[in-house]
This record gives C-alpha cells, sequence and structure tokens, in this order.
C-alpha cells in the first residue's frame, strides 16, 4: 500500500457511557481517503455506538474528533451531514408513501425553497439509481419496492449528497446479491474520488470483498488494525472474539429424519407460479433461501399461519392417528406450530418491557395460579433459559432496550421455544447477531433437531444454510427453483439457483 | 493491549450494583408523585384560601364529584392504553342517564334490569366500535365522534325529550352526599370507584388479559405475531368504555336528580384530561386506573377552586385547557432516539 498523508477523519480515545453501561471505552479509528475501512466487532463491542457518534446522533463522553486534521464538533445528525458526513442503517428507513424521487431528496430541502432545481433532482436520482438497482423508477411510492430495493433508495439518499465520508452500518443486510454487488462497484468509484467509506458487516465475504482495512473493536476498544495484505479470517474473528473460534465449525451431526409433521399442498405465491408440495420431518432442519423478494418470506408466513392463499398447510400429528389439521393463525399455538418473524423491532420486541415480560408472552397461561400470574413462576422458567442459551442480561426486570442486538434475539428465541413446539420456523433468525452468538444459536438448534423438533430457517445467508441445514429449497420467481441436499448442498450450488441455471456464477 | 482489554472485559462483566439514587429514581418515575404532590398543593390552597371548606359536606361533594369522573374516564383509561380515543363517552352517558331516569325512575322499572339495559347497550355498541376500527382500520377517532352523535340523537328522539323524570331513590342513595354503606358515613359511589381502582389494579399488573392488553398497545403488530389476539383486545376495551361511561351516567343522573340533552357533555373532556394528566400516555405501558383517578380528584379540586374564587365558565375552561398542555409537556416526552442505544 502507498505511503499516506493526512487521514481524512480521525477519532481518538472517544469514550462514551449511558449510565452504568461502558459502550466505548477507548476507541481509535482513522480514515484515509480513497479508502473502504471495514469495522468489526460483536453485538456490543461499540460499533453502533462509534457509527452514531460519527453521525452525530450520540455525542462522545470524551476523546477527539478531527476532520482534515482540525477539530470537528457534531451536535445532530443534520450536523454531521453538512460537513460530508453521510450514515445508511441497518434499518430501511424510507418514507413509504412517498415516491423514490421524494425518499432520495427527503430532507435536503428548505422549507419554502428547493436546494436543487427538479431537473436536476430527477437527473441525479436516475443516474444514481440505475447504477444501484439498473432501473429508476422515480415517481412510485416506495412501499411498492422490494426490502433491497428501499434499502437502496436510502444508500442512494446518501450518495447524490456527495459524502466525503459514508458509513455504511450493516446497510448491506437487506440487500440482495445483486444490488450488493452494484453498491460495491459504487463504493468503488466513490473512493476512486477521494472520499472514505467506513463499513460494517456481519459477512465475512463481503468483508474480504471489500476492505482496504479492517478495525476491530471488542468490549468498546479498539483491538487491532490491519490493510488488506496482512488480514486473515480467521484472524479477525479471534481478534473479535477474544479466542479461537473456527467459522467452518460443522453443525450437522448424523440424523436420521422422522415422520411428516407439516405438509405444505398445492401452495401458490403468486398468480401463475408453480405450485410447492413439501414435507417437513421431525429432527430435521430445512433452509429456505434465496434473492430477496423471490417468495421465501411469504412461503415461510404461510408455513406459519400468518398468510393466506391457495393452497394448503396442514399439520399431521402422529399420536392423534395421522390426522391432517390447516394450520391458521389462531390454532398454530396449539398445534406446536412456533414462528420467529424477521424484524425484530416491528414484530418481535415490546421495548418498553421488561426481558422478562418480553419472553413470557405467549406462555403465561403457565404461570397463572387461579385468575392471577405468579411473578415466581415466570422467573422460575425464564431462569432456565437465561441459562441453557446463556443470555447475558444485568436483571430480568430490565427494559429489554439494555440488550445487545444478540441477546435480544436469543430472549425471542427462549420466548418460542418455551412454547415447546413441534414445528419452529424461523424468519432470518440471526440477521444482525454476532458470530458467537450465531454459533450458540446454531448449537441450540442442532440439540432440538436431535430432540425431533423440525426446524425451518429462512437465511440471507449461504454460509449458514450450508452449515445449519439438513436441505435447502431455493426459491426463484415465487417457487422453488431448487432442493439440495446432501453433498449437493454447498455455496456453489445454492447461489447457481439463486440466479436460474443459466446465469454464470461470480461466487468463490 | 491484550491486559488492558482484559481488565475492561472484567469491568464490563461485573453485575450491575443499582445505585441507591437509581433505585430512588426508578420508584419516583413508577408513583405518581407529581400528581400526588399538585393534588397535596390544591388541597393545602384551599383548605387555606377557604378554611370553611373543611366540613364532612363540602369533602364528600368533592369526593363524589371525582367519583363520578374518574367511573366516567374509567374505560377511557383502557382505550389510551390500546392507543385510541373515544369520544363516545358523552353518548353512553346521555344512555345510561335516559335508562336510569324514564326507564328506572319514570316507568318504574327495576334497578338490576335497568343496569343490565345500560351495560347491554353501552358494551354492544362499544363492542362494535372496537371492531370495526381494529378489523376495517377505521380511526376510532372518527368512528366514536359518529357513534356519539347517533346515541345523543337516538335517546333523545326515545326519550321525546321528556327530561321530567328522575331515577328512583333507591339509586339516588347512592350518590346522595349524607349517603351511607353499611351504617358507615361514606356514600356507596366512593366504595364502588375504590373497588374499581383495586380491581383495575389486579387487572392491569396481575393478569395474562392485562399483559395482552399491554402488549397490544405498544406493539400491535409484534402482539398480533405473539398470538394475541388484538382485535379482541380493542372489541373488549371499547365494550368497557361504553359499558363504565354506561354505569357512570346512571350515576351523574342519580346525583343530580335527573338528567338533560348535554348531561354527558362535560365528561368527554374533563375524563380525557383526568386520564392524561394522571400520566398515562396513547399506547404505552405507562399508565393506570389510579393515576386516572388522582387526575381526577385533581380536576375536580381545581374547579372547586375556580368556582369558589369567582372565576366565570370561560375562565376556568382556560385554565383546564393550560393544565391539559401541561400534562402533555411532562408526558407527552417519550425518551429521546438519541437515549437509546
Amino acid at each position: 500500500m502507498e505511503k499516506r498523508g493526512q487521514p481524512l477523519l480521525q477519532m481518538a480515545k472517544i469514550e462514551k457511557n449511558f449510565g452504568a453501561t461502558r459502550a466505548l471505552v477507548e476507541a481509535n479509528i482513522e480514515l484515509f481517503p480513497g479508502d473502504v475501512h471495514t469495522l468489526l466487532g460483536e453485538n456490543g463491542s461499540g460499533k453502533s455506538t462509534l457509527v452514531k457518534i460519527l453521525g452525530g446522533v450520540h455525542q462522545p463522553d470524551s476523546g477527539k474528533i478531527l476532520l482534515d486534521g482540525a477539530d470537528l464538533t457534531l451536535r445532530s445528525p443534520r450536523g454531521a451531514s453538512h460537513y460530508g458526513i453521510e450514515t445508511v442503517f441497518q434499518e430501511v428507513l424510507t418514507a413509504s408513501h412517498q415516491s423514490v424521487l421524494q425518499n432520495i431528496w427527503l430532507g435536503s430541502d428548505g422549507i419554502f425553497r428547493r436546494r436543487f432545481k427538479t431537473a436536476t433532482q430527477r437527473q441525479q436520482a436516475t443516474e444514481v439509481l440505475e447504477r444501484l438497482l439498473g432501473d429508476a423508477q422515480l415517481d412510485v411510492p416506495a412501499a411498492e419496492l422490494s426490502l433491497s430495493a428501499r434499502q437502496a433508495v436510502s444508500i442512494a439518499r446518501s450518495l447524490v449528497r456527495r459524502p466525503r465520508v459514508l458509513i455504511l452500518d450493516e446497510a448491506t443486510a437487506a440487500l440482495d446479491v445483486q444490488t450488493r454487488d452494484r453498491l460495491f462497484n459504487e463504493i468503488r468509484r466513490l473512493t476512486a474520488q477521494g472520499s472514505a467509506v467506513l463499513f460494517i458487516s456481519h459477512r465475512m465475504d463481503e468483508v474480504a470483498e471489500i476492505s482496504d482495512r479492517v478495525t476491530v473493536l471488542r468490549s468498546g476498544q479498539t483491538i487491532s488494525t490491519v490493510t488488506r495484505e496482512t488480514m486473515t479470517i480467521s484472524g479477525l474473528i479471534q481478534d473479535m472474539t477474544g479466542s479461537k473460534v473456527s467459522p467452518e465449525e460443522s453443525f450437522k451431526p448424523p440424523r436420521e429424519p422422522g415422520k411428516v409433521v407439516l405438509q405444505a399442498r398445492d401452495i401458490q405465491l403468486a398468480e401463475q407460479a408453480t405450485k410447492i408440495n413439501v414435507d417437513i420431518r421431525a429432527g430435521e432442519i430445512i433452509g429456505l433461501c434465496g434473492l430477496e423478494g423471490h417468495g421465501q418470506d411469504l412461503f415461510i408466513r404461510r408455513l406459519s399461519g400468518f398468510a393466506g392463499g391457495p393452497g394448503s398447510v396442514s399439520r399431521l400429528e402422529v399420536e392423534q392417528n395421522n390426522s391432517a389439521t390447516p394450520v391458521g393463525r389462531r390454532n398454530a399455538a396449539g398445534l406446536g406450530v412456533a414462528y420467529l418473524p424477521r424484524e425484530r423491532r416491528g414484530e418481535s420486541l415490546f421495548e418498553q418491557m421488561s426481558i422478562q415480560e418480553n419472553f413470557v408472552l405467549p406462555t403465561m397461561r403457565q404461570d397463572k395460579i387461579g385468575p392471577f400470574l405468579s411473578r415466581k413462576r415466570m422467573a422460575a422458567r425464564f431462569r432456565e433459559y437465561i441459562q441453557s442459551l446463556s443470555i447475558k442480561l444485568g436483571s430480568p426486570d430490565d427494559s429489554i432496550t439494555t440488550l445487545s442486538g444478540g441477546n435480544q434475539q436469543k430472549v425471542l428465541l427462549a420466548r418460542w421455544l418455551a412454547t415447546e413446539p413441534s414445528v419452529l420456523l424461523l424468519n432470518d433468525p440471526t440477521r444482525g447477531v454476532d458470530i458467537s452468538t450465531k454459533l450458540e444459536i446454531y448449537r441450540t438448534l442442532q440439540d432440538l433437531a436431535l430432540q425431533g423438533t423440525a426446524i425451518v430457517v429462512l437465511s440471507s445467508e449461504v454460509d449458514e444454510i450450508v452449515q445449519l441445514t439438513d436441505r435447502a429449497l431455493v426459491f426463484r420467481d415465487k417457487t422453488v427453483f431448487a432442493e439440495l441436499a446432501g453433498k449437493d448442498l454447498h455455496q456453489q450450488s445454492i447461489v447457481t439457483a439463486y440466479f436460474g441455471q443459466e446465469m454464470e456464477v461470480q461466487y468463490e | 493491549m491484550t491486559t488492558t482489554s482484559t481488565v475492561v472485559n472484567a469491568r464490563l462483566d461485573a453485575p450491575v450494583v443499582p445505585s441507591r439514587w437509581t433505585k430512588f429514581r426508578f420508584f419516583v418515575l413508577r408513583l405518581p408523585i407529581l400528581q400526588l404532590s399538585v393534588l397535596l398543593a390544591l388541597i393545602l390552597w384551599l383548605v387555606i384560601s377557604i378554611p370553611a371548606f373543611v366540613n364532612r359536606l363540602s369533602i364528600v361533594s368533592v369526593l363524589i364529584l371525582a367519583a363520578l369522573l374518574a367511573l366516567a374516564a374509567l374505560g377511557q383509561t383502557f382505550v389510551v392504553l390500546i392507543g385510541g380515543l373515544d369520544l363516545a363517552i358523552p353518548g353512553y352517558i346521555i344512555v345510561g342517564a335516559f335508562i336510569s331516569s324514564n326507564l328506572a325512575g319514570g316507568a318504574g322499572w327495576p334497578i338490576p334490569l335497568a343496569l343490565l339495559m345500560t351495560v347491554v347497550i353501552c358494551g354492544l355498541v362499544g363492542a362494535f366500535v372496537g371492531f370495526v376500527s381494529h378489523r376495517y382500520n377505521v380511526q376510532p377517532l372518527v368512528l366514536t365522534l359518529g357513534i356519539n352523535a347517533a346515541l345523543v340523537g337516538g335517546t333523545l328522539f326515545v326519550a321525546k325529550a321528556n327530561f321530567t323524570s328522575a331515577p328512583p331513590d333507591a339509586l339516588r342513595a347512592l350518590t346522595a352526599i349524607n349517603g351511607t354503606t353499611f351504617g358507615l358515613p361514606i356514600p356507596p359511589i366512593l366504595l364502588i370507584v375504590l373497588a374499581a381502582v383495586v380491581l383495575v389494579w389486579l387487572f392491569l399488573t396481575r393478569t395474562a388479559s392485562g399483559r395482552r392488553l399491554y402488549a397490544t398497545g405498544t406493539n400491535a403488530r409484534a402482539a398480533e405475531l405473539t398470538r394475541v389476539h388484538t382485535g379482541k383486545v380493542w372489541t373488549l376495551t371499547f365494550a368497557t368504555s361504553g359499558i363504565t361511561a354506561g354505569i357512570a351516567g346512571m350515576f351523574i343522573a342519580s346525583f343530580s336528580a335527573g338528567w338533560s340533552a348535554n348531561i354527558g357533555e362535560p365528561y368527554f373532556f374533563t375524563g380525557l384530561a383526568a386520564v392524561l394528566l394522571g400520566g398515562t400516555t396513547f399506547g404505552s405501558i405507562h399508565g393506570s386506573y389510579t393515576r386516572t383517578v388522582l387526575g381526577a380528584l385533581i380536576l375536580t379540586l381545581l374547579s372547586t377552586i375556580v368556582l369558589s374564587v369567582g372565576m366565570s365558565e370561560s375562565e376556568s375552561r382556560i385554565i383546564y385547557g393550560f393544565v391539559v398542555i401541561a400534562a402533555a409537556f411532562l408526558y407527552g416526552r417519550e425518551r429521546h432516539v438519541r437515549n437509546r442505544f
């Protein structure tokens, strides 16, 4: 790597506390012009806090931020934007009823005056969107786009402002593979013009592909910074976890699938789409994957009974003479079908409630003594799961928001495990979860499968499908394009199926 | 580097022992300290400015007025907790007032039948409101506005504008200032509201249904996906609002010994004000009926003071308005995004 001059942006000895929680102890990072700098760390390592400080959301307790060597004080996201610092967050933030064009220029206009002429706005938005999405539909409401396309719109929002420092805080989590590759091209264009990119992702393949430098953060402290030439995936993981964990650890002990417990017949996810027939057996782990918006999300919701449509989903009960009962949203509980939704904040968490109250909701009935709930019983039941899933928490009565993302996810997993399901449906359960928590979740799921639970996992990560599942259903155009199992189940075969047979694979 | 990070880890993993101050703050936030102090201040003010106020009859009559207001706002407390708003309170009140005055009083219906009639009519109308606004995603604000007009108009039509009857004596005895309960010199209405406070507290904090109500209010989508029948919660909550307001209407007519076309009107605004002043916020876990009762006491004392210093109706309304605005400032502020992490 060539000799470097002054860093474009420097954060030195940043410290930040939230009450008793020490989010950042001593964080240092230097962004050089032309660099893609990746920030790695497990959940709770302080990544988000560091990004929010840089984005003007939080103010540091102590430490310095230097832009072009001069002191910088950021008081609000708008202030950060003023200095050319733009952030794209993991949560997809679009105003759903406004058009794509309005979404892209959101917040840039004054109340009475436009900063740019409409024609200019349209032209710039078109350019950026065409490079990100392949086409630019500026006038449709954002709500009509897929999740991936909406995220592309919020990335475009940052790009049209021509940032000097672009922060992508797990912004690729919601993107499909195609859009992600296009985004990486955009990132390279941007850095070629002398901007710096701060990149955050839980996907090691992305990190390896795009990073010029990587800084690892652990427990609020900068542990190491390495350049592209010197970095190795295992070294980074070791720095992050502080111990040796092999990402290639196999999670598939041999086991025999049992009887069919859930049967999907003639499921049609769109008009004219090929019908889907699937048998789900006790003790097997089935993976659902595909490019974003190809039907896998709707399919798992059909299985859960929360979405309706043509075809049937039936629960077969061996104990009761293989009687078949259709699964609906109201009887799923009685049939032992549990569903963990995808969006943690919007669909699962009750952010004002305590950790224990979040855990207990679907299983409260067990804690009844007469008409009243017994707190003792609740606490006793929850304690079991705190131990078995090793959930790290202060007190069960603390607010759920005091937990890191990974621990929140464990609480939610516990919520559904407590229903003692026969069929466990998980919609992207390790999204935004750090590596060691991920491995813990994998082990838990394997144990459950060994005990005879049927598990269906939708995942946007190819690695996860390969490591965790016995067979994978790859979705394309609202139907199952391929079913892969045994030695046919590997990254190459999955990604080939993602793009249909004729597509050439560019995945390693 | 490694050694320092180990030290840091040790510090971070140590269990956080809440300081005494943290515990105290928690305590203050959980309990309606602010409402209690305002209430105490108002009592002091009243006692000092009008020493003659301190006699049994005045105190009991203020308590009865507050109890009627609190009863009318019982259902509204639940409705606000699930994030709705019930504008049909005056409608339910006029139905209850009509039934207790013209049917129980004028036509001589037995009181249990009159009560049943009120519960059934107001309960069904409320259930309709809750069901429709949940199922068809209608704003309860708009729906209850229409329901209110229909209830008031319908009652006046059925009553043929006959306001000559009053509720029977047995009913009036429940709200009489010199009323007694089992020989105790306390009007029964006060004990009824007190019992409601205890029951609602148990319901909200100790039962599964209470948890489901809070869950529906804070995140309806997650509640539905966590197997809470949010439609049922909405239907029952609005039904409760109708029933309690209807019963309150029976008592209000008993207390004022008769009824009129706008008997329920003051109770919508003041009732909602009592809920919000108590510190219950829309769609949240911050709120309870105890707080609403405190709000009702504060508002009743305030109006007593306003009347006693000789202010006009319009002046007292200005004061009410400012009190509600002040409450909105104190409690409307949810934690700012930047304080989350």
